[in-house]
């Protein structure tokens, strides 16, 4: 007996320990933010590991060479002050001077290099050397200026260094403690400083004094890792955290009346699309079937219906947010014409059986929608077979092309054409559902290189209107990115799915 | 005693390897794990390196042999997802279970054994017919169910507890209640039979015909010679308990070593996983091994052999 | 003893009472069931229980949850049987071969059962589906694998001691054949106790295929089985409590009246055997 009184005192302690977490009013008080994620980083290093969960709590620690205008999502100066284009493989770079890291080392040219020699450094496996293959060197000018040299002209390079693909490491601390070390307590240049990481629970970071736009209004951030929304919305509406992100569309009047959190939603760049698959044997090799699957699906029903409003239509493979968007023409909802076009293609409705695979709980209510299109098909009297799959097999599917006829997957955050058409659109690439069309393929070569801002944006026109005419996908949606938002918290999302707390303002 | 220990520890050693070995090879079965912690956007051909340079694309003795000869030296690779070595990672989630297991236990020894004693004591009373019902129930109530339940009720609903992570005592509170629910309805009606087979017994019968106050009779003489099944069923259990914190874990998001092997699992991190099992199969030998010293202890004629 | 009796009596007809009314549950439901389990219907999306024609209301799809509900007993106990008959099949084979030759082949075996005992029961069948895919299938051969150990223990055990037996060992000595041992002697005595393991693992089964399904390792919507559509139900724990109550209490009552019925056979065919 006795040691069972041990015990439970021991466990008494523990929870006394831990019962420290401040309360709403103290966090109003105090300018603490907590805020709501789905899971925990990856990893503190910069540039090793592309993933937004981790990028968007670790670009409160580093800074971005450039980043965007909220609302146009323009590059914009950050770091770098200003850039010009040298010649077709030269780009050049001014930096902002008098910026320190965490540390105390100053930011200058040396840093860029380093960063740009660490992730281009086969011993870090670093996920980003894939996106920088192009660059030869980063070649220093002077203190404050440096250049990219390319392999061949990449006109999208501007658009990588305004993303968290070029988050800025401390040149001296990477050579003198290591990776490892960083990885363990990082250190940037950005508005936050870290403070501890308990894996699976929390990140803290408090406020940086100074950085080198003002110290931020929020003193302190704290990042939690709740996986399921339920208990996140559960966490938000009883004042455990400040901010919630995908609050699922059902509940959005919950947090609405509930006085503690006011809904905060940003139409997002990610897509969401039907992919309907000609790199497989099937009906979806005629054009005629993929057209008539885009007249049969109706988007609008499905967005009022399933998303409950949550998701803002799309008729071409970009959306308005991406700087390459050229409007194209909707397919209209008209079953009459999707049956006519079905029998010229010599397919009974009655007796086209079709697959449609869907992920789980990767996409806002993506099973529900995918469910619900093999329903409106249904009414034209297709059977539609949906499989629902784990990611990783969903993933494996369309890479080894065993999908079914047409699959559901979300493409984000796509700001530029390129980090579309060119992964989406050709044979060769691993989740790509449509492709071997030469005129296609050519037309992509051709556009990357374009540098040339008219050009460029007369190819990509060309390109969405190509992918809609020969009806590759039924393009679904953007989706809508919808945060809870405690009262004492201003703060309002973005289109570019930056969660940036220098921007919040706490009210007490 | 020496020779008992030994066989025990080179049994051990041989169930750890073969865990390990069946589950590298099922693992190596389940589907490329590259595509899952890399960008979506990038080309097929930097994956494809991406993959090589892990070792993904060698025969599958060579990995294995990798794997042997690392495992020997405690060293399971890198995490796929984390780049942080994979046994630290799992270690680090260790302390969490325990703490929940340990709750659970505490809380099964605190209700379970009371009850079970009562319900043998007061045999074929209301408080016995009481104990059944409760004790039937609780087997039959799926453990997740329960836990969605409580989440409702408790967190949605009023707002007293929060729905899960840690924190403070108030976080242990549903987690606990979850893992023990299932566990104590089987403590509960062992005791109760151990019990009744105990007090059917002479000694008993002769320390009531002492004249000794029934209390200490229920209280030295029953239940220490009820402990042994009870004791034994729990160590049969603890890997069950296990397998339930994999589940409760998962719905209160309690950062434990049952969280990550799911995630592990969905993830196909494959040193998480071995790692996992690895010090599952450690942990279980190590908790039947106590089971069987208590014995000892318990009853001091069983030797071991 | 008559109190005793009557509450065993009483365990027993209401293990039998509620077992049965679970089995033509399931096999009734497609007349039982007011609607298509599949069947969508958007307009009356997440109408609460007792809404006209849902009287346990709808998902967030408008599926009807009684359909659901029905079409999920069905499939639990489809998986449960199946389950339970591979096992038992296997586990008990096993278990004779293992009992009767002796040698190491067997000592092998049984360590085996060891290794795989020593680990979590759903961890284990977990594993399994996340390697070999999902699916009902594949649940079925992942619980399977999993779950033959305890016929094969108890079986061999049986027989090991069936053997000791002095009319046994009488026979065998008269020079009885050992096949007819087997059919005479020994299987007698152990059907008993493979049906009373069959009783107790079975609800054990339908548990489990429930909790991984749950997980996401399991049967895959759209299919309504009772783990999934509790899996799917949290994202809806704020408007809509009945998608989590109705699946979770129908795998509950189900477990409940096998796990009565098991109890039943036991004391009634085995009382010594402790699963």
């Amino acid at each position: 007996m006795r040691r069972l009184n041990v015990l439970l005192a021991l466990a008494v302690a523990l929870g006394l320990a831990g019962a420290g977490a401040a309360l709403a009013q103290d966090r109003a008080r105090t300018k603490e933010v907590v805020i709501g994620l789905g899971a925990e980083p990856r990893t503190m290093l910069a540039v090793t590991i592309v993933d937004w969960t981790t990028n968007t709590q670790l670009e409160h620690i580093y800074d971005r060479l450039l980043d965007r205008d909220a609302r146009t999502l323009k590059p914009k100066p950050m770091l770098a002050t200003g850039w010009r284009i040298v010649n077709d493989t030269a780009w050049e770079f001014t930096l902002r001077q008098g910026v320190r890291f965490h540390n105390g080392e100053p930011f200058n040219a040396e840093s860029v290099k380093a960063t740009m020699e660490y992730l281009q450094n086969p011993a870090s496996k670093s996920h980003y050397a894939a996106y920088w293959k192009l660059v030869k060197e980063v070649q220093i000018v002077n203190d404050s200026t440096v250049r990219f040299v390319t392999e061949k002209p990449w006109p999208s390079l501007i658009d990588r260094a305004s993303l968290t693909d070029f988050l800025v490491l401390p040149a001296k601390a990477l050579r003198e403690l290591g990776p490892a070390k960083l990885a363990e307590r990082p250190i940037g240049t950005g508005p936050f400083k870290f403070v501890e990481w308990k894996r699976d629970e929390r990140l803290v970071l408090e406020k940086n004094p100074d950085y080198w736009q003002g110290p931020a209004d929020v003193s302190r951030v704290t990042f939690r890792f709740i996986p399921e929304f339920s208990s996140r919305l559960a966490a938000l509406l009883s004042g455990e955290i400040d901010i919630m992100k995908d609050v699922p569309p059902h509940t959005v009047d919950a947090v609405e009346r509930s006085g503690r959190a006011r809904l905060r939603s940003a139409v997002s760049s990610r897509i969401n699309y039907l992919a309907l698959v000609n790199l497989r044997p099937g009906p979806m090799h005629d054009l005629r079937v993929r057209r008539a699957l885009n007249h049969a699906v109706d988007v609008d029903e499905l967005i009022a219906q399933v998303l409950k409003g949550r998701a803002t239509k799309i008729c071409g493979p970009l959306s308005p947010a991406n700087v390459d968007y050229a409007p194209v023409e909707c397919y209209k909802h008209d079953p009459a014409r999707a049956v006519a076009l079905l029998r010229e293609a010599g397919h009974d409705p009655a007796k086209l059986q079709l697959t449609l695979d869907t992920p789980s709980g990767r996409y806002p209510l993506d099973k529900d929608v995918s469910l619900a299109i093999a329903a409106q098909l249904q009414r034209l009297g297709i059977t539609v077979n949906v499989v629902v799959n784990e990611w990783g097999t969903h993933l494996d599917k369309i890479k080894n092309r065993n999908t079914g006829d047409t699959f559901f997957l979300g493409w984000g955050p796509s700001l530029f054409g390129q980090g579309v058409i060119e992964p989406l659109f050709q044979a060769s690439q691993t989740y790509s559902s449509y492709g071997n069309n030469p005129t296609i393929d050519a037309k992509i070569a051709r556009a990357v290189t374009l540098v040339d801002p008219k050009a460029r944006a007369a190819a990509y026109a060309e390109l969405q209107k190509l992918a809609h005419d020969e009806a590759a996908w039924v393009p679904l949606w953007q989706q809508h990115d919808l945060y809870g938002v405690a009262g004492h918290v201003e703060w309002a999302p973005r289109a570019d799915e930056k969660v940036w707390m220098y921007d919040a303002k706490v009210a007490p | 005693m020496r020779a008992y220990a030994l066989s025990r520890l080179a049994q051990t050693v041989l169930v750890v390897f073969l865990s390990l070995t069946a589950v590298f090879m099922m693992v190596r079965l389940s589907g490329d794990p590259v595509l899952l912690f890399m960008p979506m956007d990038i080309q097929a051909k930097d994956v494809n390196e991406f993959r090589q340079r892990l070792g993904f694309n060698d025969p599958v003795p060579v990995q294995y042999a990798r794997f042997v000869a690392g495992a020997v030296r405690g060293d399971f690779g890198e995490s796929l997802r984390y780049r942080r070595d994979a046994l630290g990672l799992v270690l680090e989630r260790l302390p969490a279970t325990f703490l929940l297991a340990a709750t659970s236990l505490l809380l099964t020894m605190c209700v379970a054994v009371p009850l079970g004693v009562l319900s043998a004591v007061h045999r074929n009373t209301p408080l016995d017919h009481a104990g059944t019902v409760v004790t039937v129930l609780g087997q039959a109530t799926p453990g997740f169910w329960l836990g969605l339940m409580l989440i409702y009720v408790f967190s949605v609903r009023l707002r007293w507890l929060p729905t899960g992570g840690t924190g403070g005592l108030a976080h242990l509170v549903m987690p606990s209640i979850v893992l023990a629910a299932f566990f104590s309805a089987r403590i509960a009606r062992l005791t109760r039979s151990a019990v009744l087979d105990v007090l059917g017994a002479e000694y008993i019968l002769t320390a009531r015909a002492k004249g000794l106050r029934e209390t200490r009779v229920i209280g030295k003489h029953t239940l220490r010679n009820s402990a042994i099944p009870i004791v034994t069923l729990a160590g049969l259990e603890a890997g069950q308990v296990l397998g339930g914190a994999v589940i409760t874990e998962t719905i209160f998001a309690w950062p434990g070593l049952g969280r990550l092997t799911v995630q592990a699992l969905l993830n196909r991190d494959f040193p998480i996983v071995l790692a996992a099992v690895f010090v599952v199969s450690v942990v279980y030998t190590l908790i039947n091994l106590t089971v069987d010293l208590l014995y000892g202890w318990l009853d001091p004629r069983v030797r071991l052999r | 003893m008559s109190a005793a009796l009557r509450r065993c009596q009483l365990k027993a007809w209401l293990g039998i009472g509620l077992t049965v009314a679970v089995v033509v549950a399931a096999g009734a439901a497609p007349w039982l069931a007011p609607h298509d389990p599949l069947a969508t219907d958007f307009a009356a999306s997440l109408s609460p229980p007792g809404s006209p024609g849902h009287p346990l209301g709808t998902d967030q799809l408008g599926r009807d949850l009684l359909a659901r509900v029905l079409h999920g007993a069905r499939l639990a106990l489809f998986i449960g049987v199946c389950t339970v008959v591979i096992t038992a099949a296997v586990g008990g084979v096993l278990g004779l071969v293992a009992g009767f030759v002796e040698r190491w082949p067997a000592a092998l075996l049984m360590r085996l059962a060891d290794v795989q005992l020593s680990f979590p029961f759903i961890l284990l069948a977990m594993t399994i589906n996340a390697i070999v895919g999902l699916g009902l299938r594949n649940i079925i051969l992942s619980l399977s694998a999993a779950g033959w150990v305890v016929y094969a223990r108890v079986v061999r055990g049986e027989v090991l001691s069936v053997k000791q037996r002095d009319f046994v060992q009488a026979a065998s000595a008269l020079g009885m054949s050992r096949l007819r041992l087997l059919f005479r002697h020994v299987l007698p005595n152990v059907v008993p106790s493979i049906i009373v393991v069959a009783s107790l693992q079975f609800s054990s089964f339908i548990v489990a295929e429930a909790a991984i399904s749950f997980l996401g390792f399991g049967v895959q919507p759209p299919t309504p089985a009772w783990g999934s559509m509790l899996s799917e139900s949290r994202d809806f724990l704020y408007v809509a409590w009945w998608l989590a109550a109705f699946p979770g209490a129908a795998l509950a009552l189900t477990a409940l009246s096998v796990n009565l019925l098991g109890d039943w056979l036991r004391d009634t065919l085995d009382p010594k055997l402790r699963v």
